[in-house]
């Protein structure tokens, strides 16, 4: 409790809070407070000169509560904290009250908005006039780094942080790590081979000391908090050792199981037993225990008899492991929308209309046909061609209302392919605007366009029709307001992309939220774009929404940096501002348990609720459901809101 | 106050269950032994106001008070009460909270057999209209309250102090045995559709008890029953809305995640049927609801 | 009298004089004339818990209810949950027919124990400890003492194990125990009385019986007879709530039980009843003072009853709830102490009351009819005493308690139209 020597501190914030706010009568009202012994304004309280400002005052009037009437807490509360905690006032003494994004930013008139910024200092006056000393809580940490998802994403944050000397757990749930890259046939706008640029990131990650890599593997449990995780760990037996296997195929050439080839988008078959592809990493066959006859009991075993090195072993079976990790990195990537949700266009039903991905591997010089593009159907050469942006993207009525961000700069880079193997092909792309955001994408796009070897139809498509040896495409020029009707052998559909199958469960399992759309929330969409609201918790990539490599890689590091922040710390500190129980009213109810997003608190055997205070994150869930009362969140008590709401609300004496 | 000397029972405005239970009580001859009994009216009537004008002003050591205040007689009635006693109990859910009445504060003013009184409110707490001294809860209140409330109010040295409620300090959860479930809750269920998990707590099933919100001091009777707590014993101290906490704490149990969580949740909350028979069964009247203004719709 | 759903008390209250029909009439407090508004949009299942607390008796509404809402989800209960239900029903008359007889109102404030109406035979503290016993019992039994809780449509929510069951027996064999210590009792200082007293009252009569025909104290066909003990109405509900509702006066409780049923449902109960008509004779009989006698009997009744469906009862929570089916219309009648309770819920598909009604016809009924036999209309303004006599007569032979010797204290009020008090006489 302050002895009522408080310190009043108004910022101009330049003319930011100044042009609305008349900081200086703030002061002065504010010198009249009950408990204010010293008010002042100044114009920019953040700089060195404001903190000296606020040190000084802090020693001269012996100061026992510091109020900053400046922009949200969220921007220089701790700037403010740290430096009242030089001069020896405990840092929670301090309070920031909002008059620039809650004031000055949002009125208009200079009258008004100085009383309302008289009313809100006054009531951070009331709430620091309350608050109690508090001391940080120390914390111990593990130093290990978690990163789900084997992408270029997860790839890319798996590296830096092993780089930075801390060891990192790189769990993928395929086979191979590499990710949807690896499929893609080369990278707009410089059409550098994906592979190539990919596959020295995958070997780097595997062969790095410190990265423990666990693919064909989900984590299935988590349970702590920031900085002292246990996950749990399922590896699925693979049933090929891969320090034996040596690539021969003998084992895939016997194998009677022909399957759908997830890496050729179902374009191929592959044996039961197969490598994911030529540069796989592990390097190793692996045994598809859904697809073969019969692992337990053995129902074939002619692979095992075929393998010269006994690579092969059916006795494998799943481990679980358990590691301890400080920090966890979330890059689960994405899939494609499912095309079957696209009747109008034959999605999924016509052979000859095909995703993106699938055309990727269409012309991939190592996919199932070998480069050399023809129709699934029928396996003739196509030579005339039609892309369809949005296919599922901006459409919130019936699909997704997001933009899918990468899909107007591929299909150019795909229409160029096209031209570039089929110089007297048609092509024809039906957009309903171009959305090039990247460095250099623009260019590459508008290039294309002005080559006008490639025809662009501003329009949407409405229908496709399935002719039997071709199809027809009908839509309409928005530009030219005429139909159009034309004949195409191939439809490529720009497919909306989506969070990856089991984002939202591995949400859970991470007690992390997920966004309206199902993509990974991030803690603020602007300022702390990698984080979550779990701490410790990162997330980078496609899983977070819609984005191109370079911003995937991006994230990676950024994620990265994030997570080396935590683990590079000595001890970990949280703040004190944590919910407290109060045992003569705690009824052991339990709704308290439930309202917390972070399994902080807890019924004891005793039937009464105890706080984990280094999970909780004082975010107040518990204490506004708590029927009793018996729960508060230090120094955010029901008394100080009281007083506040009074100060904020009451008439002038 | 030295120790009380004798005792009036007013119970006439109820349905009789109060006047029953302290009837029934194991206390009832310890209390007769104890304190002068001056009148036990159990109806209107039994005692008029003229015959209660006679007494003196502050006559009656104690005066227990059953039954919720309604019309502009009640009202006077009250207040003629307060005249002649030190200390008034406000005895049972009705003159504590409104009662089961209350309920009908929310009906169409023109479907009940019910004049308003002057101020415009129907069915009235007791201390909405005259100062009340303890409190003992319950509807009716059960057997341990009132041992409690005729152990300390007329058999101890001392008299407890003004404003104790003869309950728990804690909710009804502190008495019941139920465990508690990890999963969240994401279905309303109704106990007599759906029998309860005997073990685990009715609110994490889903079933509304309102146990949490609710005084203890009932060994959490109606739960042991294998029904949730229906909130007999009204709020406890510092609750100041006994049913919107209720659907406040709710609002905060059922939970889901996913991008059509929060559509999922307002499924299940909206789900909830009778709001205000289930969250205030005897608590309207005391609420921050109190009465329909509105017959609009 | 307003919030007539809140209204009622079970026992004789005032007598009401009104101004303005010139004619005297008992104030029929247990009138439900507002519940159906009230419950309408309330859960079916809180049903049993609302109208329990009209200030009727709370055991037999309950348990009424319950009936209603198994008719209303076409949910036969279980023979387990009968078996626990029946108890339950017996305590419920046992619980009512002891504060009938044994206490009246406290208005004078001179205690329970000046107003035992047999005397020495049962000592006062007697009469306490079984009437604090059969609370006992209906806890163990209903969860609650006064306002049992678990009934549900299908069933019971919960049962008993091992040791409430033999807790629940040996209650039942002390209340049984008590209860021909009354009759007994009864028959030595209370037979006399009955006999002196001479209103003789013929009316229809309204009973529950049971399958051999016997008088039933929970449920049963609804059957009517005439005065002369003709049947005019024998289990077709609809007519009985017609005849229920109407204005023609009949007689429910006790002596309609015995003018409508053969004989007592229980060995002991029947024992009892046979020394009665040998004395008093048999059916029609229309004596209003027999109806505490019968009582008595009754009460014996009860008691049997109780110990019979606790010796069947399993214990354990299994097999106490039948599967629900839509909900829809559900109409019960089940005895009560006082009567006959009638109760019909109409229920949406999501379980809310959409429409109900509840009969509650008790002995005020009857008492109207002998006030306006006895006594006839009468001026308020020109109250001589003389009426005030005859009333008090009247009210003698329907109210035990109000035997000579025990402290009567008798107000006549007068209301108005409005219900304002007009006037008001007290007999010394």
């Amino acid at each position: 409790m302050s002895q009522g020597r408080i310190g009043v501190f108004i910022c101009h914030c330049g003319m930011n809070i100044e042009e609305m706010v008349d900081t200086h009568r703030v002061a002065e009202t504010l010198k009249n407070y009950p408990g204010v012994v010293h008010a002042e304004d100044y114009d920019y309280m953040c700089s060195e000169i404001g903190q000296q400002k606020i040190r000084d005052a802090i020693v001269e009037h012996k100061l026992d509560g510091v109020v900053v009437a400046a922009c949200t807490p969220s921007m220089h509360q701790e700037t403010f904290r740290n430096a009242a905690e030089e001069v020896g006032l405990n840092r929670y003494r301090l309070e920031v009250a909002n008059i620039r994004e809650q004031v000055s930013w949002v009125h208009t008139d200079r009258e008004v908005a100085t009383e309302k910024a008289i009313r809100l200092t006054r009531a951070a006056v009331e709430k620091v006039r309350m608050d109690d000393d508090l001391t940080p809580i120390a914390v111990e940490h593990a130093t290990k780094c978690l990163v789900v998802g084997g992408g270029i994403t997860g790839i890319q944050a798996a590296v830096n942080v092993a780089n930075n000397g801390y060891d990192v757990i790189l769990v993928e749930k395929n086979p191979s790590i590499g990710g949807h890259m690896a499929q893609l046939s080369v990278t707009f706008p410089t059409l550098d081979c994906a592979q190539c640029i990919l596959t020295p990131r995958m070997v780097e990650a595997s062969r790095h000391p410190r990265i423990k890599l666990l693919t064909y593997s989900e984590v299935i449990d988590v349970s702590g908090y920031i900085g002292n995780y246990t996950v749990k760990i399922r590896k699925k037996p693979t049933y090929v050792d891969p320090d034996k296997c040596n690539l021969c195929n003998k084992c895939a050439e016997v194998c009677p199981v022909s399957v759908s080839e997830e890496f050729n988008e179902g374009l191929s078959q592959r044996k039961a037993i197969y490598l994911p592809f030529a540069q796989a990493i592990p390097s190793s066959y692996v045994l598809d225990e859904d697809a073969c006859l019969g692992v337990k009991p053995l129902r074939c075993g002619r692979c095992q008899e075929v393998c010269d090195v006994g690579a092969i072993n059916y006795d494998m079976a799943p481990e679980i492991i358990t590691e301890k990790v400080g920090a966890i990195i979330l890059a689960t990537g994405y899939d494609l929308y499912d095309p079957s949700n696209l009747t109008e266009y034959g999605g999924g039903k016509y052979p000859d209309v095909v995703t993106s991905l699938q055309f990727e591997r269409m012309v991939h010089p190592s996919g199932p046909m070998k480069g050399d593009l023809r129709r699934p159907s029928d396996g003739r050469p196509v030579n005339r061609i039609a892309f369809v942006h949005c296919a599922g993207s901006r459409d919130p009525e019936r699909h997704k209302p997001y933009c899918s961000r990468i899909c107007c700069t591929y299909t150019a880079k795909q229409a160029l392919l096209f031209k570039k193997s089929h110089s007297d092909g048609e092509a024809s792309v039906f957009y309903i605007d171009i959305r090039t955001d990247g460095k250099g994408y623009e260019e590459f796009a508008q290039n294309i366009i002005a080559s006008q070897r490639v025809r662009y139809i501003r329009g949407k498509v409405a229908k496709i029709v399935d002719e039997g040896d071709h199809l027809t495409v009908w839509g309409a020029d928005t530009l030219s307001g005429e139909r159009v009707e034309i004949d195409v052998d191939l439809v490529v559909l720009a497919m909306a992309v989506v969070p990856s199958k089991g984002t939202e469960e591995m949400a859970k399992t991470f007690h992390i939220n997920v966004d309206e759309n199902g993509f990974l929330k991030e803690a603020h969409p602007k300022l702390r774009p990698v984080e979550t609201t779990t701490a410790g918790v990162f997330i980078a990539g496609m899983a977070q929404g819609p984005k191109d490599i370079p911003d995937s890689v991006a994230q990676g590091s950024a994620a990265a940096a994030k997570a080396i922040e935590i683990l590079s710390q000595k001890e970990l500190t949280h703040s004190p501002e944590v919910a407290t129980v109060n045992e003569e009213l705690c009824s052991g109810c339990g709704v308290c348990t439930r309202a917390c997003p972070y399994d902080a608190i807890k019924v004891e055997r005793s039937g009464i609720a105890v706080v984990n205070e280094i999970l909780c994150s004082g975010c107040g869930a518990c204490a506004a459901a708590c029927p009793t009362g018996a729960i508060e969140v230090k120094n955010d008590r029901r008394v100080q809101y009281a007083a506040m709401l009074a100060a904020v609300l009451g008439r002038d004496e | 106050m030295p120790k009380p000397k004798s005792v009036a029972i007013y119970a006439a405005n109820g349905c009789g269950g109060c006047s029953q239970s302290l009837l029934v009580s194991d206390r009832l001859s310890a209390l007769l032994d104890a304190v002068h009994p001056v009148f036990w009216a159990t109806q209107p009537g039994d005692v008029t106001q003229a015959e209660i004008e006679q007494y003196d002003d502050r006559e009656i050591d104690i005066l227990l008070y059953a039954g919720p205040v309604y019309d502009d007689e009640s009202i006077a009635t009250a207040q003629l009460l307060r005249r002649v006693a030190k200390r008034i109990v406000a005895y049972g859910a009705c003159a504590h909270l409104g009662g089961l009445c209350g309920l009908a504060n929310l009906a169409p003013e023109a479907t009940l057999h019910l004049a308003p009184s002057k101020d415009g409110r129907f069915i009235q707490p007791l201390s909405a209209v005259i100062a009340v001294d303890y409190i003992l809860p319950g509807c009716p209140p059960p057997p341990a309250m009132i041992a409690r409330m005729v152990d300390e109010l007329f058999l101890g040295d001392e008299l407890p102090p003004a404003g104790t409620v003869f309950a728990a300090t804690k909710a009804v959860c502190a008495e019941c045995d139920r465990r508690h479930l990890a999963t969240p809750l994401t279905a309303i269920k109704r106990f007599h559709a759906t029998p309860p998990d005997p073990e685990v707590c009715l609110l994490d099933q889903g079933y509304i008890c309102l146990g949490p919100v609710t005084r203890g001091g009932c060994a959490a009777v109606c739960p042991r029953s294998d029904r949730p707590c229906t909130g007999c014993a009204g709020p406890l101290a510092g609750v100041h809305d006994q049913g919107g906490t209720i659907l406040h704490a709710l609002a905060s149990l059922v939970r889901f995640t996913g991008p059509d969580g929060q559509r999922r949740e307002r499924e299940v909350l909206d789900s909830i049927p009778d709001i205000a028979g289930t969250a205030y069964k005897y608590s309207v009247a005391a609420s921050a609801l109190k009465r329909r203004v509105n017959d609009g719709s | 009298m307003a919030a007539n759903w809140i209204s009622p008390v079970p026992h004789i209250a005032e007598i009401v004089l009104d101004k303005a029909e010139k004619r005297a009439r008992v104030a029929v407090r247990p009138s439900a004339d507002g519940i159906a508004a009230y419950l309408r949009g309330r859960l079916a299942e809180d049903v049993p818990l609302y109208v329990q607390r009209t200030g009727t008796d709370p055991v037999a509404a309950h348990l009424a209810a319950v009936a209603a809402l198994d008719n209303a989800y076409s949910a036969a209960p279980p023979e387990k949950a009968r078996h626990l239900r029946a108890a339950l029903a017996a305590c419920g008359i046992y619980y009512h027919h002891l504060l009938r007889l044994f206490f009246t109102r406290m208005n004078d404030a001179s205690g329970v124990s000046a107003l035992i109406a047999t005397g020495e035979a049962i000592p006062p503290p007697d009469v306490m400890t079984a009437l604090q016993r059969v609370r006992d019992e209906i806890t163990v039994l209903g969860g609650r003492g006064l306002t049992p809780e678990r009934g549900v449509p299908g069933g019971m929510t919960k049962g008993l194990n091992e040791d409430e069951l033999h807790q629940a027996r040996t209650m039942a064999a002390a209340l049984l125990e008590f209860a021909l210590a009354a009759e007994t009792a009864f028959r030595a200082h209370g037979a006399e009385w009955v006999r002196k007293e001479d209103i003789d009252l013929p009316l229809p009569a309204v009973a529950v019986v049971d399958e051999d025909g016997k008088s039933s104290l929970y449920t049963g066909e609804v059957r009517v007879v005439d005065p002369r003990g003709k049947v005019l109405i024998d289990g077709d509900l609809d007519a009985v709530v017609k005849f229920m509702t109407g204005d023609a006066p009949y007689r429910v409780g006790p002596l309609a039980r015995f003018n409508t049923g053969a004989g007592m449902p229980t060995p002991q109960a029947q024992k009892a009843l046979d020394r009665m008509v040998a004395d008093l004779g048999s059916p029609p009989l229309h004596r209003v003072a027999a109806i505490h006698w019968l009582s008595v009997i009754e009460l014996v009744a009860a008691a049997e009853l109780a110990v019979a469906a606790l010796d069947q009862l399993e214990p354990g929570d299994s097999g106490l709830r039948a599967p629900l089916s839509a909900p829809g219309t559900g109409t019960a009648a089940i005895a009560t102490g006082a009567g006959v309770m009638v109760q019909r819920l109409a229920l949406a598909a999501n379980g809310l009351v959409t429409d109900s009604q509840v009969i509650i016809p008790q002995l005020e009924r009857e008492v109207n009819a002998a006030l306006q036999t006895t006594v006839g209309d009468v001026d308020p303004e020109q109250m001589s005493a003389e009426t005030i006599a005859a009333i008090e007569g009247v009210i003698r032979a329907y109210q035990p308690a109000f035997v000579p010797e025990a402290p009567f204290l008798l107000r006549i009020t007068a209301r108005g139209e409005n219900g304002a008090t007009i006037a008001q006489w007290r007999k010394p």
